[in-house]
């Protein structure tokens, strides 16, 4: 229960000002919480004090929490409702404070699990460890994705709650989600969701076209239902108790490399990255060293616009007619902007050995620009 | 409580429930001094973005790629953070606000549909997030069908539409939410010819109808003339010039503006201005032109008499009409024709002799003129721009017009 959304509601229903109050126990009971000597029952969970009802929400530490309303702006009957609301919310988050504690502890198990696994370097098929094997689900084929929220507050308890809704609703059945490092989640969906989204005439389409579509909408899903812009990646489906913490590691990389050298996107899939991971091995002097060596002095020339050209032109396999459409601009257009940059290095990008020259040259020129 | 209260109540309620609503519901978006600085990027993306949207108005972003267009609606949207500056929906500030927070619906031209789901669900998923009721789901996703004419498509996954028909689904996703905020960027470029003209009028027709702000960007002057009730033209950044289309078209405030805006392209001769038998006379190779009087003035206040500067003047502005070639002895030029584009209605001529570059005409279909021949034109001189060379500033512009 988020009782500070019960209170923003009570208040917008009742327009009258609804608060969240502590008190020590003392103070609970002066206000009349106690139960009265010789009484039979519970002891009351709401009294009224100086033109206010409080009601009892829970204790902690020794402090009662109460939820206050101004008892004159109350009939006899929102006062009886609102009683109740209060206690019905009450009672189910006891019921599910119990399933809460078996969630945390399976949650607290895998992430212990993967982080020792990541930690000893061993990313191998192993035996699960006895705390891994005791979970059923585990055993069961998984969609595994990462999610890295940029703008995520850092996986609370809320964050956690919310985004297990929006995910349940959004796949339509319940997923795993395990929060992992800062901001970082791990999703298991069933593996029929891949089928799923083929449609009528399952086939033709690859599990790398169907991750990805699946990736394509979770990603936009997120960026408007949730805390905007997150870097998303997803590997081939796997059976978690044997292969979680190696497949959780690749898709880490993936994200951690794919967020330093490729900007502007956020679905990062270990297999369309191959050369990014091997760039990102090669030190950043070497990285200077080389653009300086490939763009000669023509540094100042790369602005925005030539960028984005070459960038387009080489994600569109250099085909000229579809990087003019996609940019927006004439055939010619981009032809005059492709003999400028052959002008400026000598570097045709029409011909395959310098085109690959000038796409590593670029992604590490992007890169060392940032750092 | 009498009834009409309590169903004012209930719209309030599920205001503030379903989008977080505690204000008064106006839709205005103000973008305050917003600049976007991408880390170890040395030029802003976006420099001092200073502009109020109204309530229920259609902008349209547009401009060059790189302008900085897409980057300020993804700043409105929340997907982009703010580098400096404050952006505020109606009366709230929303920095810091997530973007389901935001009342807003994006349509993008990047924006995925969701795989698994078909594109009846596709359509309902926001609604349903924030517990609409089934049966208002219902009518609302059928009616955005309707709209889009995607009703026989409400059953099929994404995977089995063609290019047009996701975005138009994309579209429908973010109709069906009736948000406060329109953001799209480039929803038709997917779009071919005949139904991107269709679409472009429904989303016009929808405006009117949501009575809702619309953020739009696009690289398409045609959809920002017709659609936009004002225009915002950027470059590097920069806002160039925002104003209603008819006011950027006729009264462009630089020669970036006027050169962007207008298909063929307002044509720029460069030349001199000096003062000959009391009029203020403009000189190019091939050109001599005498200014109109009430220009004529404004040049002569503004001290550009002898100097260089750049006229610009748009295609259909230079006549052919032996009517007007009598009525405007002093603006007759003699050119030769290089090509003649014949659109059946209207012909473009391309010229060469007038400046030194080519000079384009828009003459009417029937005028019977063929390439290789001379002809004799008219600039009808009151439509003529000119532009200082260094700041390339209109000089006749009037921020008040």
């Amino acid at each position: 229960m988020n009782v500070e959304r019960l209170r923003a509601k009570l208040e917008s229903i009742l327009q009258s000002p609804v608060r969240l109050e502590w008190k020590t126990v003392p103070e609970w009971n002066a206000l009349g919480g106690a139960k009265r000597p010789g009484e039979s029952g519970r002891a009351p969970a709401a009294v009224e004090a100086d033109g206010t009802l409080y009601i009892r929400l829970g204790q902690s530490g020794g402090r009662v929490r109460v939820l206050c309303a101004d008892s004159k702006a109350l009939s006899e009957s929102e006062r009886k409702l609102l009683e109740m609301v209060v206690e019905t919310a009450g009672e189910a988050e006891q019921k599910s404070a119990f399933q809460r504690d078996e969630a945390g502890q399976f949650i607290r198990d895998v992430r212990h699990w993967i982080e020792e696994q990541a930690q000893t370097g061993s990313y191998g098929e192993h035996d699960p460890p006895e705390a891994i094997a005791a979970y059923p689900a585990l055993y069961a084929p998984k969609v595994p994705m990462l999610l890295y929220g940029e703008h995520a507050s850092g996986g609370g308890k809320q964050d956690y709650a919310e985004l297990k809704r929006l995910l349940a609703s959004f796949f339509d059945t319940d997923v795993l989600l395990i929060p992992l490092l800062d901001k970082e989640w791990l999703i298991l969906a069933p593996e029929s969701l891949l089928s799923e989204a083929d449609g009528e005439d399952n086939g033709g389409e690859s599990y790398e076209e169907a991750l990805d579509s699946l990736c394509q909408g979770l990603q936009t899903m997120l960026s408007s239902e949730w805390v905007g812009e997150c870097h998303v990646s997803a590997y081939y489906p796997i059976v978690p108790a044997r292969s979680l913490p190696a497949t959780v590691m690749r898709m880490r990389d993936a994200i951690r490399i794919g967020r330093l050298q490729r900007y502007g996107r956020y679905i990062h899939l270990p297999w369309r990255m191959y050369l990014d991971q091997l760039l990102h091995l090669v030190p950043t002097s070497e990285k200077r060293n080389f653009v300086a060596q490939v763009f000669k002095r023509a540094d100042p020339f790369l602005d925005n616009e030539m960028m984005s050209t070459l960038e387009t032109f080489f994600e569109l396999d250099c085909n000229v007619s579809e990087t003019a459409k996609r940019l927006f601009i004439h055939r010619n257009t981009l032809l005059y902007r492709l003999d400028k940059f052959k002008q400026e290095t000598g570097l045709d990008v029409r011909s395959f050995n310098q085109a690959v020259l000038v796409r590593i040259a670029l992604q590490l020129y992007k890169v060392t620009k940032r750092t | 409580m009498c009834a009409w209260s309590l169903s004012f109540a209930w719209v309030k309620m599920r205001l503030y429930l379903n989008f977080g609503l505690g204000g008064n519901g106006m839709a205005s978006v103000r973008l305050s001094h917003i600049y976007k600085i991408y880390p170890g990027s040395e030029q802003p993306a976006v420099v001092d973005f200073d502009l109020e949207i109204k309530d229920k108005e259609f902008l349209v972003l547009v401009g060059p790629s790189g302008c900085g267009k897409s980057t300020t609606l993804r700043m409105i949207a929340g997907l982009e953070e703010i580098s400096k500056g404050e952006l505020y929906i109606g009366d709230r500030l929303v920095n810091d606000v997530a973007p389901k927070d935001r009342d807003i619906a994006m349509v993008f031209q990047s924006y995925a549909l969701y795989p698994h789901m078909n594109v009846y669900q596709n359509m309902a998923f926001g609604l349903k997030l924030r517990k609409f009721k089934k049966a208002e789901i219902d009518a609302r996703v059928r009616e955005a069908a309707r709209i889009l004419d995607i009703e026989h498509l409400l059953d099929r996954k994404p995977k089995a539409l063609s290019g047009g028909q996701r975005q138009r689904v994309a579209l429908g996703r973010a109709i069906v939410r009736e948000p406060q905020v329109f953001l799209m960027d480039e929803p038709l470029s997917n779009l071919d010819a005949k139904l991107r003209v269709q679409m472009r009028a429904e989303i016009a027709k929808l405006h009117k109808r949501l009575e809702t702000t619309v953020v739009y960007v696009t690289h398409d002057q045609t959809e920002a003339m017709t659609m936009g009730d004002r225009i915002v033209i950027m470059k590097d950044g920069y806002i160039q010039q925002a104003a209603s289309p008819t006011e950027v078209y006729s009264n462009p405030k630089n020669l970036f503006v006027a050169g962007f805006i207008g298909s063929p392209a307002m044509n720029f001769i460069n030349g001199e201005l000096f003062e000959e038998g009391g009029n203020v006379s403009f000189k190019a190779p091939g050109l001599h032109l005498t200014i109109p009087e009430g220009k004529a003035k404004i040049l002569r206040d503004k001290g550009y008499v002898g100097k260089e500067v750049i006229l610009g003047v748009r295609p259909e502005d230079i006549h052919q009409e032996p009517i007007f070639l009598e009525a405007s002895p002093a603006s007759v030029v003699n050119a030769l024709i290089e090509v003649a584009e014949n659109l059946g209605h209207e012909m473009y001529l391309y010229l060469n002799g007038i400046g030194t570059q080519t000079t384009i005409a828009r003459v009417d279909g029937r005028a019977g003129l063929t390439e290789g021949t001379n002809v004799k034109l008219a600039i009808d001189m009151n439509k003529i721009h000119i532009f200082d060379k260094d700041t390339e500033e209109a000089v006749f512009y009037n921020a008040t017009a």
